[in-house]
């Protein structure tokens, strides 16, 4: 299953990696079995957000900054807000990743 | 925030995934099982930390917490010894998938593992330089977007082509470190003997290419070639683009004029001016770091469109972290005004 | 429309606009040589809003606020500029993507700027009748409703293009310079007048 290593960047993703990191440096992991166990975060990560994620979004905002390379879109947003079932949040600024889902399906 | 619990939930059950589909490979590997529970231990204990899960977690059976001794157990291998992986554990570099030619690779599609991140690794300077050296070099920051994907470990960079990580680096710690602060007060199962290290307490002997990644800034030789391309000639007064007919002399030609006054530059039949700091986009220059921003979306897009300054784009399955909360959704659309 | 009897609060010079309209410049297209080979992925990773995508285009996609305008930049050097509203707004904006390039690390020069093509639009506010003009003006128009609803009239001189509509609205391309999309406007005006619709009687085209 390809996967991409987008979701590291997240606050799930980044406990992982301070985790792997501190044990790794401490001798109680192998490198090589940390990245494995980030690629599996990868994996599973991606499982859990196709198949028990329900919410939907939508974002409306100034585009201060786009780029498209590598199949990936980065934009940067002002004045950005952020609405679901639930809540609405507003930011000054964000920042958001996308990689191409048709690479994943493929 | 039921959005946080909902949150919450799935991260406890990524978690649970990960360890649960790990376990075979950490025995096969012959890691004691209490490495794994250690792991999990952690971290959830860092989740838990900054407010991404809500606990107590319901389980079975808590893990086992070797705590400080952690470190106590046999390690499998000795990280003072370059560790010899298994080549097909190698995580592929994006230099080795999209060798930094102008020629332009085909290879699009994600490899477990692959590190996209890298992709947008340049010879450049950071454009997330740390606040003290920002006021250093502020004309040559190239606007280039931050790497969204980084190992902020250096064992992730053990590659057989040095990856630099240094400005993923940066801003990955920025990022883990936002929400709630660390409290110290909870960490007592946890510490590990060095606490929380800097990537500067790592011993040398990391097992590497020799390469050793830097956090102390936008300097180092990257940038000095940069530099040094980019403004070779920077005491030059009179440059000219235009009238410059020998190849020779449009290899030396290569600065930057922004020392030639407009005015100064009229001596050639074009009437052309040199391209100087009269060109500069103020709006939209390279000029400038990227915004960081802590706000950070994470997902997958299935369309982008753009009608005039209209853009619209639909996402799926994205991890949001806006006002320090998180929030995934399984859909998202975009509309933007650029 | 724009473009119409005064321009801003400035009359219209009747020596040079005898027909009173002058027509808006829509679109300015530029190219100039950069004269270095660039990096076109390192511009894209580099420079903000860019798009790059080989596979479907073998060249960066950049876009800059002021003047609003669309960049095409390929790995030869050579940069199209596309979108500003005259030729002086697409030669600055040309000037600023090739700056931006040249602070990205190329030795980018600015060569052989040239404007390549100005699209022109007005409207003569009246409706005109396209098969009457079509039928006596056919060695240069192509008429085809079902295809297209305007009609493509190719006038030889000045060399333009003109898209003439039933509603009376007009776009001319093809000029390098400004004064070929007048001329031709004011050649075509006469045409168009001959050909107006009446207010009644007329069936509609």
């Amino acid at each position: 299953m390809a996967t991409f290593e987008l979701y590291r960047r997240s606050t799930i993703g980044m406990c992982l990696t301070e985790t792997l990191d501190e044990m790794v440096s401490n001798g109680t992991l192998s490198p090589e079995i940390a990245i494995q166990v980030l690629v599996q975060f990868d994996k599973s990560m991606t499982e859990a957000l196709e198949n028990q994620v329900k919410s939907k979004v939508s974002v409306k905002g100034h585009l201060h900054t786009y780029r498209f390379c590598d199949n990936v879109w980065t934009f940067i947003l002002q004045d950005a807000v952020f609405k679901n079932e639930e809540c609405q949040e507003t930011v000054g600024r964000v920042k958001i990743v996308a990689c191409d889902s048709k690479l994943l399906t493929q | 925030m039921a959005a946080t619990t909902t949150t919450s939930a799935v991260y406890i059950n990524v978690i649970e995934d990960v360890i649960n589909k790990v376990r075979e490979e950490f025995l096969q590997s012959g890691v004691d099982e209490g490495v794994l529970s250690q792991l999990q231990a952690l971290w959830e204990h860092k989740m838990m930390e900054c407010g991404a899960i809500c606990g107590p977690i319901e389980r079975s059976s808590l893990p086992k917490q070797p705590g400080p001794g952690g470190s106590a157990i046999t390690p499998v291998h000795d990280l003072n010894v370059p560790y010899e992986g298994p080549e097909e554990y190698e995580t592929p570099t994006a230099d080795m998938l999209f060798p930094p030619t102008p020629l332009q690779t085909p290879i699009q599609t994600p490899l477990p593992g692959t590190s996209e991140h890298s992709m947008y690794h340049l010879p450049t300077p950071s454009d997330y330089p740390t606040p003290q050296d920002s006021g250093g070099v502020p004309e040559v920051k190239p606007g280039r977007p931050s790497p969204y994907m980084q190992p902020p470990s250096p064992w992730m960079n053990q590659r057989p082509l040095g990856v630099d990580v240094n400005v993923a680096y940066v801003e990955g710690r920025e990022e883990g470190d936002r929400g709630a602060s660390r409290q110290p007060t909870t960490q007592d199962f946890f510490v590990v003997p060095s606490g929380k290290r800097k990537r500067e307490d790592l011993p040398p002997q990391v097992p590497g290419s020799g390469y050793i990644p830097q956090q102390d800034g936008a300097g180092d030789a990257t940038y000095d070639v940069f530099q040094s391309e980019l403004y070779p000639y920077q005491g030059v007064a009179s440059e000219d683009y235009n009238t410059v007919n020998t190849p020779a002399g449009h290899e030396l030609h290569a600065g930057t004029p922004a020392v030639v006054a407009p005015n100064e530059a009229g001596d050639d039949d074009d009437d052309e001016p040199p391209l100087n700091e009269n060109d500069d986009d103020d709006l939209d220059d390279v000029e400038g770091e990227e915004p960081n921003t802590q706000h950070l979306v994470l997902a997958q897009f299935d369309k982008v469109t753009r009608t005039k300054s209209r853009w619209k784009c639909t996402l799926k399955d994205g991890i949001m972290h806006i006002n320090s909360k998180d929030i995934l959704f399984t859909k998202a659309t975009g509309e933007f005004d650029f | 429309m724009e473009g119409q009897v005064l321009e801003g609060s400035q009359p219209v010079d009747l020596s040079k606009h005898p027909s009173g309209i002058i027509p808006t410049l829509q679109n300015i297209v530029s190219t100039v040589n950069l004269d270095c080979k660039l990096d076109l992925k390192a511009i894209a990773l580099q420079a903000r809003n860019a798009e790059y995508n080989p596979k479907r285009f073998a060249a960066v996609i950049m876009r800059i606020r002021d003047p609003k305008t669309t960049a095409l930049i390929f790995a030869s050097g050579k940069m199209v500029c596309t979108g500003a509203k005259s030729e002086q707004q697409s030669k600055l904006a040309a000037r600023k993507y090739a700056r931006i390039i040249q602070k990205l690390g190329f030795p980018a020069k600015f060569k052989d700027f040239k404007i390549q093509n100005i699209v022109g639009s007005c409207d003569v506010k009246f409706p005109i009748r396209l098969e009457g003009l079509a039928y006596s003006h056919g060695a240069f128009s192509s008429y085809e409703p079902e295809l297209f609803p305007g009609l493509i009239y190719r006038m030889k001189q000045p060399k333009i293009v003109l898209l003439i509509f039933v509603s009376g609205k007009i776009v001319l391309t093809g000029a390098k310079v400004r004064d070929e999309t007048y001329a031709a406007f004011e050649n075509i005006y006469p045409v168009l007048t001959e050909f107006r619709k009446s207010n009644n009687g007329e069936r509609c085209t």
